[in-house]
């Protein structure tokens, strides 16, 4: 799974320029690599952990927002020959971190691919509300699973004055 | 400090502006010098940094570019540059060539100089000149935005600032912004991280306006404007988008967009139910 921004990946008419099976430049910022790696994270199955890894990613907002992922097959990246290694999460959800993962010595052409292998996965964008990311944080707080106080200022400041 | 009649000092929020006008006339043979020396006077004592000419062709006016120009007089030994943003505003009547880089010509073709006073005419002329400082200074931000990339939930440069100009220019603001989206055919990530902050800022004198505006961007041409207008709404939580929503989505082409903008009505549809009950 990995976090993006829907409209960067939308293929629309209007967009008379762009190619069927081709996707907006745009996009690839939000395939934002660090030392030639691309965090990802690991979802289940059966999503058992899809929440979680969801509520971890809302962790390291300055504000409270929706979030848009992807999630892709993990065969498919095996399939382009995608390089993934286990790397714990930073996040002050520290339950989640265990689900983290790199894909690595990315080149910048294996990231083309990778975007274009993302955006293959249209059906598989979603994304949560701000009312529905509130609601999940909010539930891991009251489980005792993230500490307000390790939260951004704003964001706090926004799960404190919302009625639970 | 005494300033000749047709001097008046005003203030839009972000800059102090000197309005010049002829609604007194000018006493025959005043020199030009005294009145470019009032306004010495006034922007030296004010921080003003615009100065609104509303009549460009009357003798203040001719003062004032005489003082702040030499190519619109060139035969007046008078400072060579301005040091200050200067708008000339036309009655309908004339076309002046100035072709100066920081004068912006208004004009008041749309104003009925039949049955308004000319003191309305100014009070329309000044509403616009607000707009046109807002105008300048929101594409100044769209501009630098290019430069800038956007995350969601990530504070961004251009959201800071974009905030503080709609509180300071409160409509004038949304207005700007609805031209950039709509009329200027703009678009750059900015105007969704725009669209989006209009759902998100906590500034009730613009709520409606900007609940309006979100509105009308659902039936955008471009999808990644209805895209960020609909979380807009989100943000809002306002049933009151819930025909405007159940609308668009009854029009709207793209897939993707279609299943998002339907979750956003159940939410709002979620929240009518909470509020009614």
């Amino acid at each position: 799974m990995r976090k993006i921004r829907k409209a960067k990946w939308l293929n629309d008419k209007a967009l008379t320029w762009l190619g069927t099976d081709d996707l907006q430049a745009d996009a690839i910022f939000d395939l934002k690599t660090d030392d030639n790696a691309l965090s990802v994270w690991h979802v289940e199955d059966d999503k058992s952990n899809l929440q979680v890894v969801i509520a971890a990613l809302s962790t390291t907002s300055d504000n409270l927002s929706n979030l848009d992922y992807v999630l892709v097959e993990q065969s498919v990246f095996a399939k382009a020959g995608l390089k993934v290694i286990h790397t714990r999460g930073k996040t002050v959800y520290d339950e989640a971190n265990k689900w983290h993962r790199d894909l690595v010595e990315l080149s910048a052409k294996s990231l083309i691919n990778t975007a274009l292998l993302i955006a293959s996965q249209r059906s598989e964008m979603k994304r949560l509300l701000p009312k529905q990311v509130l609601s999940l944080l909010q539930e891991k707080i009251m489980a005792g699973e993230i500490k307000t106080a390790e939260l951004k200022e704003k964001l706090r400041g926004k799960i404190e004055q919302s009625p639970q | 400090m005494m300033l000749s009649e047709g001097l008046k000092p005003f203030n839009t929020g972000l800059n102090q502006w000197c309005l010049v006008t002829s609604e007194t006339a000018t006493p025959s043979g005043e020199p030009l010098g005294r009145i470019s020396r009032d306004i010495e006077a006034f922007t030296a004592t004010s921080p003003a940094t615009h100065i609104l000419v509303a009549d460009p062709f009357g003798p203040y006016s001719q003062a004032v570019a005489a003082g702040y120009s030499n190519e619109l007089m060139p035969d007046i030994n008078m400072p060579t540059s301005s040091p200050y943003y200067l708008y000339l505003m036309d009655y309908g009547s004339v076309s002046p060539c100035f072709y100066w880089p920081d004068v912006v010509l208004l004009t008041s073709s749309n104003t009925d100089e039949g049955t308004d006073t000319q003191s309305q005419n100014t009070a329309k002329l000044i509403e616009r000149a607000v707009r046109l400082e807002a105008a300048r200074e929101i594409s100044i931000e769209f501009e630098k935005a290019k430069e800038e990339s956007f995350e969601d939930g990530m504070d961004s440069e251009f959201s800071r600032r974009l905030e503080n100009l709609i509180i300071k220019f409160d409509h004038s603001a949304l207005a700007v912004i609805r031209s950039l989206v709509f009329v200027a055919d703009f678009y750059g990530e900015a105007v969704g991280e725009a669209l989006r902050l209009l759902g998100r800022i906590d500034h009730p004198e613009t709520y409606s306006n900007r609940l309006v505006l979100l509105e009308q961007c659902l039936f955008h041409p471009d999808a990644r404007v209805r895209d960020a207008a609909s979380l807009g709404l989100a943000y809002l939580d306002n049933p009151s988008a819930i025909p405007y929503l159940r609308r668009a989505i009854q029009v709207e082409p793209n897939e993707m967009l279609l299943e998002d903008m339907e979750q956003v009505l159940r939410q709002l549809e979620e929240t009518l139910q909470c509020l009614s009950s």
